[in-house]
């Protein structure tokens, strides 16, 4: 499997995710349960990944994430992101605000039989409460 | 030769080992240029090496420990991903927050774009949301949501134990429920029927048990409770008989949540706290204070005296017990107390009690007593008699834990029933001296040694023994001045001077030869010895009627006073109207 091959699993993922937000087809990209290194450190099944993006999609229900960077070595492939939106739901126990924000994200994933076997994320959080005016 | 890839990854490397694992902030420039952009800098941080400097100097400030560990490095082109986790122990201050001990360790995920081995630009950072928890200053939405659904789980679980509800506790519980401290009571089946089962029987041993939530704390999936227990123990508890007493303890349960219920818990509670309080093991009670113990009897006195009956609620055990008389029967609790003070003074409204004599050792005090008013409406079925009244007693009192416990009491019951006009006599014991109205008592005597004081006990213990058990009167003189007055009550009168007593003891021991006096407890104070004993005597001559052969037993309290060896006082009061009731003189029959 090249490396090219899991960069446009990795686009496949961003497509299905934040542009046609069809959730259904992750399995398709990715093992059940995933292991997600920033959710609890051991696999988890995808229902909880696709969970916590439905409720960040209702938190914004807007959010758009372009794509600024799509990276790699060997089987690991970097998602470099701008993330969008207005702050139109609840979001960590704070009620809309309307407010925009633009923020930076990184999704890091690594492939195994040309399947998304282990996932990394950062969103900048902390900019994203700043902007938000959230505690 | 390295490609521009494999140099880019060991100089960040380089970077990372080198620079930041040793808390290196004055290199930052060898690694980011002046021109370097962050673009994930924090609003109010600068860019280039400043910036990276002002970052890790926070962390270099806030943990001597705190280490970055490189665990996959991704190249293309001119830039490297790096993930990473930054992880050290929060022992100084960090973001503001001064040291709290607290390990922490978040990931940091970063893109950089490498000109020259330099950091050009970067993007990525690590959780400072998540850091914050880590350290306590955030809390997570997950942490409140779970505040308020733990504490109505916590709540469905006292409610259920309050209304013996096992419903309730099958709600809280989930049915694969592990108790990790169960070994405390076996035989329980596994799961929320074993908490069902342990609150049937704790239901048996304190049928009226009510728990109390007095804290309550939530942390990750986990709520700690404190519960304070109340209950009677009218049921066997681990095996032992019930007492009837009032238990209170404390209890502390950690409870671990998953789906909604409690999944296991860790649990312990104050099982010394109750076998002590059953009487089961030795309670470490702090040591007597005899001189505290003698205020609160005279405040007892004192507030009775202004009609305050409710006060022994204040300075009395709800176990209180009382070894009474025929009068005044052994009796538990306060309210049979308060009920008889209340119709005494109903019927005596210008009641005063004094306290003639007080006296303390250990964990008792003895007080001698005087009561004086007028019989102005009917008591015990006696009509009004318009008479004023005045009777003796002696009380012995207990104290545990700062309260009275325990009383021995005896009131001259014969002189009251003669003042009523039941029994013929009449005359008080003793003229009653007009009282002041408030309790009369000495000062506290001068510390006498305890070998003196034990000393006063022997003298006492040889009046009893060697002169009215053996009736060895001869010996009288040596323990007992000339002018001794005895201070008795109304049966046994109040003889004056030692020869008088000397020939009544040898006249009543030669009427009755099967007669003498057990000393069940001496305690000593002062110039004052206090006795609670028991007097036994076979009925074999005529007294108080003919002689009946009956085994008469009867209980007495006396306080003597010494002084330079010798007994210059005794006050007495005896069970007189139980001897009564053994002879078949009382209650009187209708």
């Amino acid at each position: 499997m090249s490396l090219d091959a899991n960069k446009e699993a990795v686009r496949q993922f961003h497509r299905a995710v934040f542009v046609e937000r069809q959730m259904d087809t992750l399995p398709s990209l990715m093992i059940d349960p995933l292991h997600d290194v920033n959710a609890s450190g051991v696999p988890e099944p995808l229902d909880h990944l696709k969970g916590t993006l439905q409720t960040i999609f209702g938190a914004f229900p807007d959010l758009k994430a372009a794509v600024d960077d799509v990276m790699g070595e060997g089987e690991i492939v970097t998602l470099r992101l701008t993330l969008t939106g207005t702050h139109g739901g609840n979001f960590m126990g704070a009620a809309p605000t309307g407010k925009p924000f633009s923020v930076s994200a990184i999704h890091i994933f690594r492939f195994a039989d040309s399947k998304i076997v282990e996932r990394w994320e950062w969103v900048d959080r902390l900019g994203l409460r700043a902007q938000l005016g959230i505690q | 030769m390295a490609t521009l890839q494999e140099t880019n990854k060991a100089r960040v490397r380089d970077y990372i080992e080198n620079i930041i694992n040793n808390h290196i902030s004055t290199r930052f420039g060898e690694y980011v240029p002046p021109n370097g952009i962050d673009h994930s800098a924090p609003a109010g941080m600068p860019q280039g090496p400043a910036g990276t400097q002002m970052f890790f100097s926070m962390f270099f400030e806030g943990s001597s420990d705190v280490h970055n560990t490189i665990h996959e490095m991704i190249a293309e082109g001119d830039k490297v991903t790096i993930i990473s986790t930054i992880a050290g122990t929060h022992d100084g201050n960090l973001m503001g927050l001064p040291g709290t001990g607290k390990k922490f360790s978040v990931l940091l995920l970063e893109t950089v774009r490498m000109e020259n081995g330099m950091y050009a630009e970067r993007w990525g950072g690590l959780d400072i949301v998540t850091l914050m928890m880590q350290l306590g200053a955030m809390q997570t939405e997950d942490a409140k949501a779970n505040v308020e659904l733990y504490t109505q789980l916590v709540n469905t679980y006292i409610d259920g134990v309050n209304e013996h509800d096992p419903s309730k506790l099958r709600q809280a519980f989930a049915v694969d429920f592990v108790d990790h401290n169960n070994a405390q009571v076996t035989g329980l089946p596994p799961g929320a029927e074993g908490v069902v089962a342990a609150h049937d029987q704790l239901d048996d041993s304190f049928p009226d048990i009510n728990f109390t939530v007095e804290d309550l704390g939530v942390e990750g999936d986990r709520v700690a409770i404190r519960v304070r227990a109340t209950g009677t123990n009218t049921g066997s508890f681990y095996g032992f008989p019930p007492t009837d007493k009032h238990i209170e303890w404390t209890a502390h349960r950690i409870l671990r949540v998953a789906n909604g219920q409690f999944i296991e818990a860790w649990n312990e509670f104050d099982q010394v706290g109750i076998l002590m309080q059953m009487g089961i093991i030795p309670s470490f009670t702090p040591p007597p204070n005899p001189e505290a113990n003698k205020a609160i009897v005279l405040r007892l006195y004192e507030e009775e005296n202004k009609g305050n009956v409710d006060i022994v609620d204040e300075l009395m055990s709800p176990d209180f017990v009382i070894h009474g008389d025929a009068l005044n029967p052994y009796q538990k609790g306060l309210e049979p107390l308060k009920l008889a003070a209340r119709a005494v003074q109903d019927a005596f409204p210008d009641l005063v009690v004094t306290v003639e004599d007080i006296m303390a050792y250990g964990d008792k005090v003895v007080a001698r007593l005087r009561w004086t008013g007028t019989h102005t409406k009917p008591f015990m079925g006696m009509p009004a008699s318009g008479r004023k009244m005045s009777w003796t007693a002696i009380g012995t009192n207990r104290f545990e834990n700062g309260k009275i416990v325990e009383r021995w009491f005896n009131s001259d019951t014969f002189s009251l029933l003669q003042q009523f006009g039941i029994i013929p006599g009449g005359a008080p014991a003793e003229a009653a001296a007009p009282s002041a109205g408030l309790p009369v008592a000495e000062p506290p005597s001068a510390q006498v040694s305890d070998s003196q004081l034990d000393a006063n006990k022997r003298i006492v213990q040889r009046f009893y023994n060697s002169i009215f058990n053996a009736v060895h009167v001869d010996e009288l003189k040596e323990i007992m001045v000339d002018e001794f007055q005895d201070h008795g009550e109304a049966l046994f009168g109040s003889p004056h001077g030692r020869e008088t007593l000397g020939g009544g003891i040898v006249g009543f021991r030669g009427m009755f030869p099967e007669s003498g006096v057990s000393i069940e407890e001496m305690i000593a104070e002062g110039d004052m010895v206090g006795v609670r004993g028991v007097m036994h005597l076979k009925h074999d001559a005529p007294w108080l009627g003919e002689a009946t052969g009956k085994m008469l037993t009867w209980n007495g309290l006396s306080m003597f006073r010494i002084k330079d060896g010798k007994i210059t006082d005794r006050y007495f009061n005896s069970d007189s109207l139980y001897i009564l009731e053994q002879l078949g003189y009382w209650p009187l029959k209708k």
